[in-house]
């Protein structure tokens, strides 16, 4: 699949510079794969390119992180009180339903341009996946775990903490791995609606000045971080599963 | 009259290459209730998918010797294959829509064919509605909407109750004496195979092959009484010793 | 019917739970309205922006925006799943650069897209488009190449024309997954409709954002995240309602 990919890949930027002279495409239409090349260096020399990568890198991390923390966290006292999850199941759905993006300019009016306003929506997107699978994997668990646990004599947290847990963690990678294309959408979005930093604001600023070669090669980076990014969970997930499986 | 001359079929090739079929010749007349029985991965479903030619043959020839007609196979499949985003009635006609005939001609059809396979007042329901044994007879009608001579009959009451599948026998044999149509039945059962056949084929494994058949000396219309005739007791006793000779 | 008034009247509830937290933080807990305005305060501007005509031109614009991205890219995506699925060296070549875009945050196309094609409606429809493309593209491939085999066995037997084997079979085998498709799509329009707004141009729900957020008018701001929100929800209940009217056949125990 990766040979694939990539034989692809090579394929998509030979097919891209031999149109732009073919049909005699403007520079600043669309720049050769060359010259995005070119700028990318150009702003890693000169543009600080790497400490806006590290800006945007810090976001993700912080915000996926604090979001399946506090999933998972929820799921569990969701999973221990059920009384609290059928009240809270309308709130949850009702806020799940309702676009997030819609929060993001509340974010940037109370949290101000920096990097907190993005951390919140990253974790905001992450934590309702993580919940929904956690909670399904606690719930949908094997039937004779829970009968081990009762042969066992188990108390309620021990049952948690020995079975009901495990066995949800390869569901959470899943919920994870499904997270993390919605956390580069949000920490992108947060960038393009206010930022003075990271690669958001590049693309923004690019965009301004109609500077073609930096907006695809900002494109470019954000798909490369952001397919990383994926396939680390992805490859976590398989992981989790083949070990307990 | 349908006429298999050295039909094989060979799946894959070179070092991968599995002889699903062994060539066949056999005749089979017109009107004959002709049920299949034979090991798993014998190749009784790949005969039938040559016959209706759902596959192709790897060598030898098929005649089918009907009428010109479009479509001169019905198909009934292991289990049903409705299609579960229209209603029992809508499944059973879709064959007759599929070729343009007008509802004025096709909802009558639908109307007896629902009477034969009595699922009257399930018209309107959707597959999921319905049971195991419901859905096949649904698959029947619609092998029978357009009205094929030839009835190709795949294992199709292995997914049913007993009591529902000696019914669905005798509803088959009904169907088969009033219509005159030539049935091909594969069976996992040595028991139907011989109620139901005018003959009986033995087909073995590895390479699939046709071993035997048998012509089944028992009278028509068959019922209750023909599993206590001596006949059919034997040739279940001839089936059942064979089958067991070649390691089933 | 019980259950469903049931869930009916526990969003409502929900709702008005939310409704009473907003009023508590605006009212005794006093959180400055610049913050956060009391829940009147945008009651009574939404209602007299619509009164002055002034809003329904801007939510109108979105919501047209959305509807037609997201029909254009629901039949461009299923006609190229299609295309793939008929047509597997085709699908061979491309498929490895697709799956890498699959994760790429096609969000990020939106400067580009207003680079290339203005500020105007184009721009945002085309965005809209791309971003609801993806999602109905992978789900309709993923339901053509789901389709049972026995499916095309019956449509081999029966000799079934091309169009009637896509129209009677094909298509409707593989509309769940194209549903799923469909779904995400929806958010992803909302989202990119939203976003494109606030980037460019001087109408619609993100316009109106953005014009707010930079003019200190919050009430007129969570007005729109308001409606905003409430436009999502609809967009989901209503595709809701169209699944459970065309895709009865597959959920299970009507
Ligand atoms: N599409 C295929 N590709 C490769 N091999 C196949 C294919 N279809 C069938 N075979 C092989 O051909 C042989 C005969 O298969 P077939 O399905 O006809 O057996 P069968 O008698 O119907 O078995 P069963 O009683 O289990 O249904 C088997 O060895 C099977 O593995
Ligand atoms: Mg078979």
């Amino acid at each position: 699949m990766l040979i694939r990919a990539v034989v692809g890949l090579v394929g998509f930027v030979a097919l891209w510079s031999a149109a732009i002279p073919l049909f005699g495409v403007p520079n600043h239409v669309l720049p050769s794969p060359w010259q995005v090349a070119q700028q990318l260096i150009f702003l890693f020399e000169r543009g600080n390119l790497l400490s806006h990568i590290q800006v945007t890198l810090m976001q993700i991390v912080w915000g996926f992180l604090i979001g399946l923390v506090l999933g998972i966290i929820a799921a569990i006292i969701f999973a221990r009180i059920p009384f609290l999850e059928r009240v809270s199941t309308p709130l949850i759905l009702l806020l799940q339903t309702a676009p997030k993006i819609a929060i993001a300019p509340l974010l940037l009016l109370w949290l101000g341009l920096g990097a907190a306003p993005k951390i919140v929506l990253v974790a905001i997107v992450t934590f309702f996946p993580v919940m929904t699978a956690m909670l399904s994997g606690v719930k949908y668990i094997n039937r004779s775990y829970i009968d081990l646990a009762k042969v066992l004599k188990l108390n309620p947290w021990q049952r948690f903490w020995h079975i009901e847990f495990p066995a949800a963690i390869p569901t959470v990678f899943a919920g994870a791995t499904v997270a993390t294309t919605l956390a580069m959408t949000a920490v992108v979005i947060g960038e393009l609606m206010g930022a003075n930093k990271g690669i958001g604001f590049l693309l923004a600023t690019g965009q301004e000045d109609a500077d073609t070669a930096t907006v695809i090669a900002m494109v470019i980076l954000l798909s490369v971080i952001g397919w990383a990014f994926y396939a680390a969970l992805d490859y976590m997930r398989a992981r989790m599963e083949a070990r307990y499986s | 009259m349908i006429k298999l001359s050295g039909v094989e079929k060979i799946f894959g090739d070179g070092e991968n290459a599995v002889v699903a079929l062994a060539p066949v010749d056999v005749e089979i007349e017109q009107g004959a209730f002709i049920t299949i029985v034979g090991p798993s991965g014998c190749g009784k479903s790949t005969l039938l998918r040559l016959i209706a030619e759902l596959d192709s043959v790897s060598g030898g020839t098929i005649e089918l010797g009907t009428t010109n007609k479009k479509r001169p196979v019905g198909f009934v499949f292991q289990d049903a294959v409705l299609l579960p985003w229209k209603t029992v009635a809508e499944n059973i006609r879709f064959p007759l829509d599929t070729s343009g005939v007008p509802r004025s001609i096709s909802d009558p059809k639908v109307e007896i064919l629902i009477d034969l396979i009595s699922l009257n007042g399930f018209e309107n329901a959707l597959p999921k509605q319905l049971s195991g044994g419901m859905r096949q007879r649904a698959a029947i009608a619609r092998a029978l909407a357009d009205d094929p001579p030839i009835l190709l009959m795949d294992e199709p009451f292995s997914a049913v109750d007993l009591m529902t599948r000696e019914t669905l026998n005798d509803e088959l044999l009904k169907i088969w004496q009033q219509t005159g149509k030539t049935i091909l039945l594969v069976t996992h059962s040595i028991e139907e195979a011989a109620y139901l056949g005018t003959r009986v084929m033995v087909m073995s494994a590895r390479p699939g092959r046709l071993r035997k058949t048998f012509d089944v000396d028992i009278p028509m219309p068959r019922s209750e009484d023909t599993k206590r005739d001596q006949k059919y007791l034997d040739l279940v006793h001839e089936l059942r010793t064979m089958m067991r000779e070649q390691g089933h | 019917m019980i259950p469903k008034i049931r869930a009916i009247g526990e969003y409502g509830l929900a709702l008005a739970l939310m409704l009473l937290a907003w009023w508590y933080a605006s009212g005794p807990l006093a959180v400055p309205p610049y913050l956060l305005p009391s829940p009147q305060s945008v009651g009574t501007t939404l209602w007299s922006m619509l009164q002055d005509g002034e809003l329904l031109p801007h939510l109108l614009f979105t919501v047209q925006n959305i509807l037609i991205g997201l029909l254009v890219g629901t039949l461009v995506g299923v006609a190229l799943a299609y295309l793939f699925y008929k047509t597997p060296k085709l699908a061979d070549v491309v498929e490895g650069p697709l799956v890498i875009l699959q994760t790429a945050p096609k969000i990020a196309l939106a400067p580009l897209v207003i680079i290339w094609f203005g500020l105007g409606v184009t721009a945002k429809i085309i965005l809209i488009f791309s971003l609801v493309f993806f999602p109905v593209f992978a789900g309709g491939l993923a339901g053509f190449r789901n389709i049972d085999s026995r499916m095309h066995d019956l449509a081999q037997l029966l000799q079934l024309r091309r169009s009637q084997r896509f129209f009677s079979i094909d298509l409707p085998a593989a509309l769940p997954g194209i549903f799923v498709g469909v779904k995400i799509g929806a958010v992803q329009a909302l989202v990119g409709a939203i976003l494109a707004e606030w980037m460019s141009g001087s109408l619609g729900l993100g316009y109106l954002m953005t014009f707010a957020a930079a003019t200190y008018k919050t009430p007129i701001l969570f007005g729109a995240v308001l409606l905003t929100s409430l436009l999502g929800i609809f967009l989901h209940a209503l595709l809701n309602a169209v699944e459970t009217l065309i895709l009865s056949w597959n959920i299970p125990d009507a």
